[in-house]
């Protein structure tokens, strides 16, 4: 207990230092809006559950009561298991493996690092919500209030315990760099595909018109019918057995959660004994990391020899750590997936929509948008891997104006790929849209990601973070993740302009020829702005060393 | 293939290095004060200072690391203020944190920096082959940086410090935490480019391997320069009684200490590991 107390005086120490080191300013102020903005998610959210059991109650609904706890529930468990992923790899700022140092038994290892979890921002998001159901659903019914609050902790026992295996095996499969990786990653694919294949092949066959919800719901039924044995599914339905007063019922979701609970811990257990105790230092060695020499494979100086040497340069080197990166692999695959599932999932879904606009081809254009928006962490925080390597640019006689064109043309080159990857899935799954469609969404991807790292530049320079290669955290500086929202909000006004408009009048063929006009305006801007990204990085580079320097 | 043909007509004059009341502090902390330094062309110069004297950040100043707060330098008549590209594109530096993208290869490494120096494709290829031969990695199946060893990384930033062929080399540290071989072999490889005309201007506080080395001494104490001359020209000044009752010219080390006027406190000792009552 004494070391327990311990890290969490550490964990609080370092919080308040970190907060008054950098107190100052934009960081500051950018933190407390983006946690201002969390807050008011997470309370907005248990807001809309806790209206929806009132009204379910005051209706005497027991079914839309019981949609309020699957919401609930269902949330809690996507949100649980998914931020962990994206914020913090798992690691909810606690880095366990550097206490090995000190006599502490690896169980109680584990139970610091799971202890830390459970009150990390990570999971403490949904907390209001599983309250306010519970507050507000469970209690006043009087019945099976105690089973409910059991049902309620387990499930985050069960949130909890799994997400952390999950993150962990993940870390553990991207750190082995090479072998365990790739097996990983072609995992997710070929699970992708047994889902997908009936769908897939449907399509392939299938000569009926592409506006009926298709083949994929059969998996979905399927699909569905799995679901009701999820932990969130069993919690809802142990909840309503409870409150209905069946006790066979109650039995059977109360031992299935706790299976649930008991294989997450187990898992979590497992995971952390060996990923985050095991020996980190043994992926350095040996064949596994060896790297096959293929060097001239991302080699772009042959395909753009007419470009200066050191801008080359700096995009190859770019390249590679992009594809070397886990979230840069993570993205190639998860486009992928994406795309299939607006192909499949939820296209079919829009109604006809006015002006005329194809089903469909809305469901495209927001694919594309959003495939760029997918590079997000690189385009915002562009220095985040550079680490010591950053002082190359400084040292060398290469001009920082073509240091920033060589990393925002890598980045251009890496995100044309993921929008060709989800064409292409798109593509295969509903078939060709037609070359003006592909034509306008080759452009609207390219409208809105010029200006993206337009902004971005002056973001990575003036709010730089630190973040490791083979890490799934990749996110910027909070600053820049709300310069960010920014910059789509103000991206999107003009290219949905740009798309409408020409509908409007009936013209649709200038839906290219606008865009083409807003991408000619966007480059120019872009350019233009060259000159005080330069002025920007000279202005920031003792800094930006400093924020690097502590690369993992 | 490493070093130059001796002199350059145009600037043969100037030295290599030249600083003038060169500053820097960090708030209201003063790591680097009114340093004046000119170091010749051909010259090894050993930096030395404890830890935390200021040879760093002299070192980060002299490579466009860091801006001085005050003072100007100058590498081969080249301000670095005004002119730092034309400066920057003869001088070699291999920084104190090792400046390398580890998730690439050595080779790749190489490639990259090469082409930062706007190199041709062709000498950069040759060049990047000898380096790779002499770092005993030429024909290996080839790892990422992050995946070699401490004195591998170091020897691997000084093969791309060295790739551009600069006349000026700036190291830091080179020697810090590495194993005898690979010292040997960087030690042989600077006293090539020393033969080959190149200044080389390297930090330590291990001071065997610089007396060793040097043809030139200057220290540094809390950010004033205290030193600086050739090395036979500060240890001839004062004679000291060696054990056996002869006289002899000091070492580097009693120059050191008796500069920096090290408060050592030998006889100090811990209450727990204990008067032996
Ligand atoms: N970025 C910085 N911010 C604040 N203080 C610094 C910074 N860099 C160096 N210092 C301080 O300047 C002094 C000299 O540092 P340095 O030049 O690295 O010493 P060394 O001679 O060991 O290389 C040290 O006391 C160090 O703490
Ligand atoms: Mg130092």
């Amino acid at each position: 207990m004494r070391a327990a107390a311990a890290i969490a005086w550490i964990q609080f120490r370092m919080l308040v230092n970190s907060m008054t080191r950098q107190g100052t300013g934009w960081r500051a102020f950018g933190g407390i809006l983006l946690f201002a903005l969390a807050a008011v998610l997470s309370l907005g959210l248990a807001l809309g559950l806790g209206v929806l059991c009132l009204a379910a109650r005051q209706k005497g609904d027991d079914d839309l009561l019981q949609i309020a706890f699957l919401a609930a529930f269902w949330i809690a468990s996507v949100f649980g298991l998914l931020m962990p992923l994206l914020l913090s790899s798992g690691g909810c700022g606690l880095d366990v493996s550097s206490l090995r140092l000190y006599p502490l038994s690896r169980a109680k290892l584990f139970w610091i690092r799971l202890g830390a979890s459970f009150v990390s921002g990570d999971h403490g998001f949904y907390y209001p919500g599983l309250l306010a159901v519970f507050v507000l659903g469970v209690v006043p019914a009087g019945r099976g209030v105690g089973l409910g609050a059991l049902f309620c902790a387990l499930l985050v026992v069960v949130i909890v315990t799994w997400s952390q295996a999950l993150a962990n095996g993940l870390q553990g499969i991207m750190r082995k760099r090479r072998t365990r990786e790739v097996m990983g990653l072609v995992g997710l694919l070929c699970l992708f595909a047994v889902i997908f294949a009936p769908a897939l092949l449907g399509t392939l066959y299938d000569d009926a018109p592409r506006t009926e919800p298709h083949t994929a719901t059969l998996n979905l039924q399927t699909l569905s019918w799995l679901t009701q044995f999820s932990a969130p599914s069993l919690a809802a339905h142990g909840l309503a057995a409870a409150r209905g007063g069946d006790q066979a019922q109650v039995l059977g979701a109360l031992l299935g959660m706790l299976g649930w609970a008991v294989g997450g811990a187990a898992a979590a257990y497992l995971v952390f004994v060996r990923v985050v105790l095991g020996d980190p230092e043994s992926s350095r060695a040996g064949k596994a990391s060896r790297v096959k020499s293929s060097s001239s494979a991302f080699d772009i100086t042959r395909i753009l020899p007419f470009l200066p040497v050191e801008v080359l340069a700096v995009a190859s080197k770019e390249l590679r750590y992009l594809l070397r990166s886990l979230v840069g692999r993570f993205n190639l695959i998860m486009i992928v997936v994406f795309s299939a599932l607006m192909a499949l999932l939820i296209t079919p879904q829009i109604p006809n929509l006015p002006l005329g606009i194809p089903v469909g081809v809305l469901g495209l254009y927001g694919m594309v948008a959003y495939t760029t928006l997918f590079s997000n962490a690189f385009i915002f925080n562009s220095l985040a891997w550079e680490g010591a390597g950053f002082q190359v640019y400084l040292v060398s006689s290469a001009s920082p104006r073509r240091v920033i064109l060589g990393k925002n043309l890598g980045i251009w080159i890496y995100v044309a790929t993921l929008v060709l990857l989800s064409l292409l899935g798109w593509v295969i799954l509903t078939g060709f849209p037609g070359a003006r469609v592909i034509l306008n969404s080759l452009l609207l991807g390219a409208c809105v990601n010029v200006p993206f790292v337009m902004v971005g530049n002056f973001a990575s320079f003036s709010f730089p973070v630190a973040r490791s290669v083979s890490s799934l955290k990749s996110n910027p500086a909070r600053t820049a993740v709300l310069i960010s929202m920014g910059t789509l909000l103000a991206v999107a006004v003009p290219c949905v302009a740009a798309l409408v408009v020409p509908l409007a009048l009936n013209l649709p063929f200038l839906q290219p020829v606008c865009l083409l006009v807003l991408l000619a305006a966007t480059l120019g801007l872009y350019f233009f702005s060259l000159r005080f990204a330069v002025q920007a990085f000279e202005g920031q580079t003792e800094k930006i060393s400093a924020a690097l320097e502590g690369a993992p | 293939m490493l070093g130059h043909p001796m002199g350059n007509p145009t600037r043969g004059q100037d030295p290599a290095i030249q600083t003038r009341g060169l500053s820097r502090s960090f708030g209201s902390f003063v790591a680097v004060n009114q340093l004046s330094l000119t170091v010749a062309p051909g010259t090894f110069l050993g930096f030395l200072g404890a830890n935390g004297a200021g040879k760093s950040t002299t070192i980060k100043m002299l490579t466009g690391l860091l801006r001085p707060s005050a003072g100007q330098a100058q590498v081969l008549g080249h301000d670095l203020a005004s002119d730092g590209v034309a400066a920057k594109q003869q001088v070699g530096v291999v920084p104190e944190e090792l400046a390398l993208h580890d998730r690439l290869k050595g080779s790749e490494y190489l490639t990259f920096v090469g082409r930062m120096y706007g190199m041709q494709r062709d000498v950069l290829q040759t060049r990047r082959g000898e380096l790779l031969d002499w770092m005993d990695l030429a024909g290996e199946p080839e790892r990422l940086i992050v995946d070699y060893s401490h004195g591998m990384k170091k020897k691997l930033a000084l093969a791309g410090a060295l790739i551009h062929d600069p006349r000026v080399l700036f190291l830091d540290e080179p020697f810090e935490g590495i194993d005898v071989i690979a010292s040997r072999q960087i030690r042989g490889l600077l006293q090539t480019l020393l033969g080959r005309g190149v200044t080389i201007f390297l930090t330590s506080h291990v001071l065997e391997v610089v007396e060793k080395l040097c043809t030139h001494i200057a220290i540094i104490h809390r950010g004033e320069l205290v030193a600086h001359d050739s090395l036979e020209a500060l240890s001839a000044g004062v004679l000291v009684q060696g054990a056996d009752g002869e006289t002899r010219p000091r070492t580097l080390e009693e120059i050191f200490l008796g500069l920096v006027q090290a408060e050592t406190s030998e006889t100090q000792t811990l209450s727990w590991l204990g008067n032996d009552e």
